[in-house]
């Protein structure tokens, strides 16, 4: 089940671009979409390296409820 | 909500019984109607397919030129358009989708009918009709060999394109590890999605199997020979032969460090 994120507000204060983004994590543009989007949730190695390039923490960026499970 | 959700699995019973139920009111209607038996149907389509198979086949070639070419053009358009940021892109890519798809399918259908078109002509043609027939037959493979070159130079494009919108993706389409390399290129999420796609289309394709094996095995008691049975059959067990094989060595055989067995 897709994972609550504010990914796309940390991008915003990074100032980069989706392609931008998806080239500092090792990923694709459509990866950090769909990410955004809510339509897939990262691995562990991705969400990590998403919170280095955002210097947050993991539990900043991707929010986990009980909810999302439903 | 609850009660449309009951409500739906009743609906579409009911439009499935009325369907059988029309269906057969006009079979029974036809079969008293007309000598209504299985090699007279055969007959008839033998006698008449020509008049449906030649307009189709140029019909899908026009379809498959004019449609990828429009595609093809509106989705080089929205990425030179493309800011880098809006998600505008991601219809671009949905349109190369599916021009792609339709590039594959059309191929498919256009040798199928040619294959159709050479095999009945050549058992209904009289010698009158010979040169006619040798004109249109040269008119078809012609077409059908513009209608291959124009996927592949097609195909070629759209994955060029399709690498410029994401430059990680790697692969020449003309290569014959093109398949390999594009897949390595592909991250998490993409390779999730193709897997995906690929277990859905094998379980699928597994029921059409079971389906056209039935057809030919039913076929064999009305001239359709063993070819048939005997085709469906080796491709049905390559297929679930190659699904075991792969699910094994997935499963079972340990992989190095960069995930390769």
């Amino acid at each position: 089940m897709p994972l609550l994120n504010r990914l796309k507000e940390y991008r915003s204060r990074l100032g980069v671009n989706q392609q931008e983004m998806g080239a500092l994590v090792g990923t694709s543009r459509q990866t950090i979409s769909q990410i955004e989007r809510g339509d897939y949730s990262p691995s562990v190695t991705l969400a990590i390296k998403i919170a280095k390039v955002c210097g947050a923490q993991v539990e900043d960026i991707f929010i986990y409820t009980e909810d999302n499970e439903k | 909500m609850k009660a449309k959700r009951k409500i739906k699995p009743v609906l579409a019973a009911i439009l499935i019984i009325g369907t059988f139920c029309v269906l057969g009111f006009g079979l029974g209607f036809i079969s008293g109607y007309h000598d209504f038996s299985l090699e007279s149907i055969i007959n008839l389509i033998k006698n008449n397919i020509l008049y449906i198979v030649v307009p189709l086949f140029f019909l899908v070639t026009a379809f498959q030129l004019i449609f990828t070419l429009v595609a093809y053009s509106k989705a080089k358009k929205i990425y030179a358009d493309w800011d880098g940021e809006n998600e505008h892109i991601d219809k671009a890519e949905l349109i190369i989708d599916i021009t792609i798809g339709i590039l594959s399918v059309s191929i498919i259908v256009l040798t199928m009918l040619v294959s159709i078109w050479a095999y009945i002509s050549t058992n209904v043609m009289t010698e009158e009709q010979f040169t006619s027939t040798l004109l249109l037959g040269l008119a078809i493979y012609i077409s059908l060999i513009g209608s291959a070159v124009f996927v592949i130079l097609m195909q070629r494009a759209c994955v060029q394109l399709v690498k410029r919108i994401n430059p990680e993706k790697k692969g020449e389409i003309m290569s014959l590890n093109f398949d390999k390399v594009w897949e390595q290129s592909l991250d998490e999420a993409q390779k999730l999605t193709t897997f995906e796609v690929g277990y859905r289309a094998y379980k699928f394709t597994n029921k059409a199997f079971a389906i056209a094996w039935f057809i030919c095995i039913v076929g064999m008691s009305y001239g359709f020979g063993l070819a048939p049975v005997i085709t469906v059959s080796l491709l049905w067990l390559t297929m679930t032969i190659s699904h075991i094989v792969y699910g094994y060595r997935i499963e079972h055989m340990p992989k190095d460090k960069k995930g390769r067995f």
